[in-house]
């Protein structure tokens, strides 16, 4: 009973895409417009939102259930908050689209849903194989969704892409967790944790390690393992993108810093060098490769694209965050907060820029090259205003979102880092720089060009710019006074950990945590006073059942 | 009763039609050919599974194995009926000649 509490946001996003599809059934086949199936699921996705919100703040001992394979902490509700406000976004900003493409059936939001959950489980799973279920529910909702413009050759492209890698990856995953098992006999992260810095690495962990990664790197599109990225997100149906680039690759990260934190940090990156080298060699790889690649692009869509590649590159960051330190330094083995800060509101600069995108160009023409953008500032003033907004937002310009994120996430790299980091941060610094020409170079077409020939029509739909315009306003509030998020991304940061469980320093915790400097100085309200005191309860990695 | 047959036999065997799987999959230039690669990726884990538990004396791995089985069978059902999709706009499998994405 108690763990069907615990499961409530997951259990409303389920139900709400199992009571989409039979409202569909009720629809006369004539009835046009599936607003209401749009709204329905809007609804229930913020519904599963504020249950997660009531269950905040997960300081309680760590909330188990279900034979311990998932754990509701602060994480967990992190992203069970984060994950369905993009969702709801995601479906709202998505109506105009759908009517144009006939896509507003309700398959199309129930799928939405289904994915959801799986990425809510995939997020809140202290155990590789219920983690490995979730990834895959959501994974083939996605395969359905970026199909389902049943006339596009595109999409029907795209989707077999997304679903080749897309396995691939799962299938590498599931190969090393078997392996992690059978050698252990355990797929709890924190045991798995345990027995590896227990030291008897052999070489088939090393293997279950390298191909559970691999996978890893797949899902979040790092380079290497990025190549099926572009076509899979210019094929897909444009506001399922925006969903595919903020949602999925939230969860995916989520999934990924709980397993390398967790499960990997004792043996991969207290002892090696080699692993530490590699994740930083991948960081700048990912940023880089996505930026020169989405210099040249003329289509915005696949320009995000190569775009997402390289916010990926700033995540990765967050993961050579870690090593650099001294063995003896606690602080230094949480998830840093600033990788959830950044994770959040470069999903709603994404939403809102795919949002936009989705309303340019009628009856499934999709005009989103810069050539066919040029006047949109005289056409539709408002809808440029917010494609702008987000673009700023992604380049990282000060009063937006994006520019405090970036800010923190390097801040983080030159404190924890202690300046070994030094040539990475250059290396972001430059990246965000040279990133500034593409990110500008759709606003210099809408509104320093004229539209040539046969100008374009936009897409007409009151319920996608309201999302539009809550989700800009999120991005300036977030710019603005960035505090409340700073001091909650924190705290949920540090339940995932590994040396905490082993009751190393627990005390002298905040103080040493450099993302509460920040955070103090931004709110002095003291949000931040309570998440140093909440943590290390809460923890993942905590012992024992 | 435990087999005579030791683990790393079957392990070797569970890796080998893995690796098949795997490169069949890099190779194959054929959809359907490439979906039956990907069952063999998850078989040859499956068969990692089942042995892995047959030999630590526990069930769990034979309940992840059924889990496994169910997820290849919906993973092939997504995947014929993308095949299908993409046979009826490209009326081609061969996966190098199906590309309108480009940069």
């Amino acid at each position: 009973m108690n763990d069907l509490f615990l499961l409530a946001p997951v259990l409303i996003v389920t139900l709400t895409g199992i009571i989409v599809l039979v409202m569909d059934l009720f629809r006369s086949p004539e009835a046009s417009g599936g607003t209401h199936l749009a709204w329905l699921s809007a609804l229930g996705f913020a519904a599963a939102s504020a249950a997660a919100i009531r269950m905040w703040p997960g300081s309680q001992a760590p909330v188990e259930g279900w034979m311990s394979a998932l754990s509701v902490n602060a994480f967990t509700l992190f992203f069970w908050i984060l994950l369905p406000l993009i969702a709801a976004f995601s479906v709202l900003t998505a109506t105009g689209f759908d009517r144009e493409n006939n896509l507003d059936h309700g398959e199309f939001y129930s799928f939405h849903a289904f994915a959801l959950a799986g990425m809510m489980v995939m997020v809140a799973a202290v155990e590789l194989f219920s983690l490995f279920l979730g990834l895959e529910t959501m994974a083939l909702a996605v395969y359905a969704l970026v199909a389902m413009r049943r006339t596009s050759a595109r999409g029907a492209e795209a989707s077999i892409k997304y679903f080749i890698t897309g396995s691939l990856a799962s299938a590498l995953l599931l190969y090393g967790m078997v392996l992690f098992w059978g050698e252990t006999g355990t797929l709890r992260l924190d045991e798995l944790g345990r027995v590896l810095s227990a030291g008897q690495c052999g070489p088939i962990l090393y293997a279950a390690a390298g191909l559970v990664l691999v996978g890893f790197g797949f899902k979040i599109a790092a380079v290497p393992f990025h190549l099926w990225t572009p076509d899979a997100y210019q094929g897909a149906p444009t506001p399922v993108t925006g969903f595919m680039a903020a949602a999925v690759k939230a969860a995916s990260f989520a999934a990924l810093l709980r397993v390398v934190f967790v499960a990997m940090l004792p043996e991969l990156f207290a002892r090696s060098f080699t692993f530490v080298d590699l994740a930083i060699a991948v960081a700048v790889l990912t940023m880089t490769v996505g930026n020169l690649l989405a210099m040249h692009q003329e289509d915005v869509k696949r320009m995000l694209a190569y775009s997402s590649i390289s916010h990926a590159g700033y995540l990765l960051t967050g993961l050579a965050l870690v090593p650099q330190l001294g063995s003896g330094d606690a602080s230094l083995r949480f998830v840093n907060g600033a990788v959830l800060f950044y994770l959040a509101t470069y999903g709603l600069a994404t939403l809102l820029a795919f949002g936009v995108l989705a309303r340019l160009g009628r009856g499934g023409d999709e005009s989103t090259t810069l050539e066919r953008l040029a006047g949109l500032a005289t056409r539709r003033p408002g809808l440029a205003a917010l494609l702008s907004l987000a673009l700023l937002s992604l380049a990282g310009f000060p009063p937006t979102a994006g520019f405090f994120a970036k800010f923190a996430l390097l801040r983080e790299l030159v404190v924890v880092g202690r300046g070994k980091l030094t040539i990475l941060v250059v290396i972001a610094l430059v990246n965000a720089l040279f990133s500034v020409y593409y990110y500008l170079r759709p606003m210099v077409a809408m509104y320093m060009r004229k539209a040539e020939g046969e100008e374009p029509e936009e897409i007409v739909s009151p319920t996608s710019s309201f999302a539009l315009i809550l989700a800009a306003l999120g991005v300036l509030v977030l710019g603005l006074f960035p505090g409340r998020l700073v001091g909650v991304s924190d705290q949920a940061a540090r339940t995932v950990s590994y040396k905490v469980a082993r009751g190393l320093n627990d005390g002298s915790l905040g103080a040493l945590a450099p993302f509460a400097a920040v955070q103090s100085e931004t709110d002095p309200k003291g949000v931040g006073a309570s998440a140093a005191v909440q943590t290390g309860s809460g923890d993942d990695a905590v012992g024992g059942r | 009763m435990m087999s005579a047959t030791p683990l790393s036999w079957y392990l070797l065997l569970s890796f080998a039609i893995f690796s098949i799987g795997l490169l069949g999959l890099l190779i194959r230039r054929n959809l359907v050919v490439m979906l039956m690669a990907m069952e063999l990726m998850l078989n040859g884990a499956n068969l990692a599974l089942v042995a892995y538990a047959r030999f630590r004396g526990d069930e769990a791995g034979q309940v992840m194995a059924f889990f496994v089985m169910a997820l290849a069978a919906a993973e092939a059902a997504i995947g014929l009926a993308l095949v299908l999709a993409i046979y009826k706009h490209f009326k081609t499998l061969d996966v190098d000649r199906i590309s309108r994405l480009n940069g």
